[in-house]
């Protein structure tokens, strides 16, 4: 049966592609974008949240997950983008240059985490991180004249085209589709692979010449600047910034994102932003005790289902797929005489 | 002298781990294009000595030259660019990647690719990481999940990985291990085609005697991390220093 190698060495396409996958997020792209349309302001401003938040999740899983660098500090980044922006804005730069400066800001700070922290192992590299996020919080509030320390920056301009309530929600939702979009091309590229066998058997991956330290350094500084590009998006639909931006438990809510929405999967941290936000909305409405389901939720995924939300997804529709199968193969013979 | 050039010479190789010597003064050349198989009972230090040459442990003292360049000391990630190097005594594969994956991977990380992170491998590499499948004789399960092969296939992966960017020495640390006498033996044909075809250099280590005598043209024995011997397999042989030391009990 098998037909001659030589002759079949033709070179199919590195991943199939699953054109469902993109089916999918194209579809579900179109309906967040028609929010404006039949939301309530509140409920707008809430998926807004979700979005931004969605793009954080997604850039600390390219760590967390992907990588395998468990990285606490992303609020760092995020919180240092969105300051910077605010800050550059306040200041009467221009718009763009600040949107554009800010996430590379984040990048240049996150360069410079990376290359400390990174010397050292894996525990110490995310107490680490940690601690710069301590770091980066407590220097944020004691720079009051700067700052304004813990009450942050309140009321910052931005450009009319983008403060109607449409244009500002389509605004963040393209920025952050795109954002996602550039993060998964690095994800399938050459480097993309090399993260890959960094975290599956660093042995292997050294002796096929990866140099580790630096691709995590780069890894990180990816990371950074689409952290702190969602941090600008934040500026952007908020128009304010406060320290708990900046803050470690801030750190923590893209991993525990992430861990909800399955880490597997590229998008499974932005679909745990809108489970997480909408727990703490919903559930924070009738207890303050909110954060006790989520960290039920978490638990349990963790013991019981690693694979998270859109994991289990995955695998629901395949169990029905291979048992919609196996019921057609009956019935085929069932019919066949 | 003879009238080959060296590939790899080693000289005064010494590794301690504490007071124990578990290399101890070790000098061996090996020639370009020759199969040189370093045999020993267990705890010989053969892995030590392959760990050395491979840069996964830094030498007490001596010195690696490859080629003419002096390697002590350099990272495995910069001596598989300088065209060394290694199939692990374990498996050590991208297990949750494709077959063809783990080549493509290999090949990145040798041509300094990997830090691309714009680009994709392209056609040339895909196509050379099918023609090492191919060569290893696993080109029809390139689309399978590494991590789900039969262990002799995985084995051939092994191979694959190291082969594929090329190397001009290649380390087998006991390439047949685990293996039954049918696997074992295809992948004697295996290594000894893939010698042939390629022209490189290979240095095993191993405990089947008929491996090390069916393949290799110079052995280097050890024992007790010291060379003991070093000849083309009939001195080895009939070395009465050897027979009473190693090769002398149940396995010659």
């Amino acid at each position: 049966m098998q037909p001659d190698v030589r002759t079949t060495l033709v070179t199919p396409p590195r991943r199939t592609r699953n054109i469902s996958i993109v089916v999918v997020a194209v579809a579900a792209l179109i309906v967040l974008a028609l929010g404006p349309l039949v939301l309530s302001a509140s409920l707008q401003f809430l998926m807004l949240t979700m979005i931004v938040y969605a793009l954080f999740a997604v850039a600390t899983n390219f760590l967390v997950g992907f990588s395998g660098l468990l990285s606490f500090g992303q609020a760092v980044f995020f919180g240092f983008g969105a300051y910077t922006a605010a800050l550059l804005w306040t200041h009467g730069v221009p718009f763009w240059v600040g949107f554009i400066a800010a996430p590379f800001m984040a990048a240049l700070v996150a360069a410079f985490v990376a290359v400390v922290s990174l010397r050292t192992s894996r525990l110490y590299f995310a107490l680490l991180t940690l601690g710069f996020s301590q770091l980066a919080y407590e220097i944020c509030d004691a720079l009051y004249n700067f700052t304004g320390g813990e009450t942050g920056i309140p009321g910052i301009n931005i450009p009319n085209a983008l403060s109607g309530n449409m244009a500002n929600f389509e605004f963040v939702l393209l920025v952050a589709a795109v954002a996602a979009l550039a993060l998964y091309w690095v994800r399938r590229s050459s480097f993309g692979m090399a993260l890959q066998a960094i975290r599956e058997n660093p042995t292997r991956a050294e002796a096929v010449g990866i140099h580790i330290y630096w691709h995590h350094v780069l890894a990180y500084v990816i990371a950074g600047l689409v952290c702190g590009l969602a941090g600008v998006l934040y500026v952007v639909y908020q128009q304010q910034v406060s320290p708990s931006l900046l803050d470690w438990t801030t750190s923590g809510e893209p991993v525990l994102m992430a861990v909800l929405g399955g880490m597997g999967m590229y998008l499974g941290p932005a679909v745990g932003s809108f489970i997480y936000l909408f727990l703490q909305n919903y559930v924070g409405q009738f207890t303050v005790q909110w954060p006790l389901l989520v960290g039920a939720a978490v638990l349990i995924l963790v013991i019981v289902y690693p694979r998270g939300f859109v994991g289990g997804l995955a695998d629901a529709f395949g169990w029905i797929r291979r048992r919609l199968g196996a019921r057609e193969m009956v019935a085929g013979e069932g019919s066949s005489p | 002298m003879i009238e080959t050039t060296a590939a790899l010479t080693v000289n005064g190789l010494t590794r301690r781990f504490g007071a124990f010597t578990a290399v101890d003064q070790v000098d061996m050349t090996v020639s370009e294009g020759e199969i040189r198989a370093v045999i020993g009972p267990n705890g010989a230090g053969k892995t030590t000595l392959f760990n050395l040459l491979t840069g996964n442990l830094r030498a007490t003292a001596g010195e690696i030259h490859l080629g003419g360049n002096t390697i002590n000391g350099k990272r495995p990630h910069e001596l598989a660019q300088h065209g060394l190097t290694r199939a692990f005594q374990t498996t050590n594969i991208f297990p949750s990647m494709t077959v063809h994956e783990n080549v493509v991977t290999a090949l990145l990380g040798v041509s300094r690719r990997t830090l691309r992170f714009w680009a994709l491998a392209g056609e040339r590499i895909e196509k050379r990481a099918d023609e090492v499948l191919d060569l290893v004789g696993i080109y029809e399960q390139r689309n399978r999940q590494a991590g789900i092969l039969a262990h002799g296939d995985q084995r051939a992966l092994e191979l694959a990985i190291a082969l594929a960017p090329s190397p001009k020495i290649l380390l087998l640390d006991e390439p047949t291990a685990g293996m039954s006498p049918y696997e074992t033996q295809r992948s004697v044909e295996l290594l000894r085609k893939i010698w042939r075809e390629l022209k490189l250099t290979i240095i095993l280590s191993e405990h089947d005697m008929d491996v090390v005598f069916g393949l290799a043209q110079q052995i280097t024995v050890l024992v007790s991390g010291r060379v003991l011997a070093d000849g083309a397999p009939t001195q080895v042989r009939s070395n009465p220093e050897v027979i009473s030391a190693y090769l002398g009990g149940e396995d010659a």
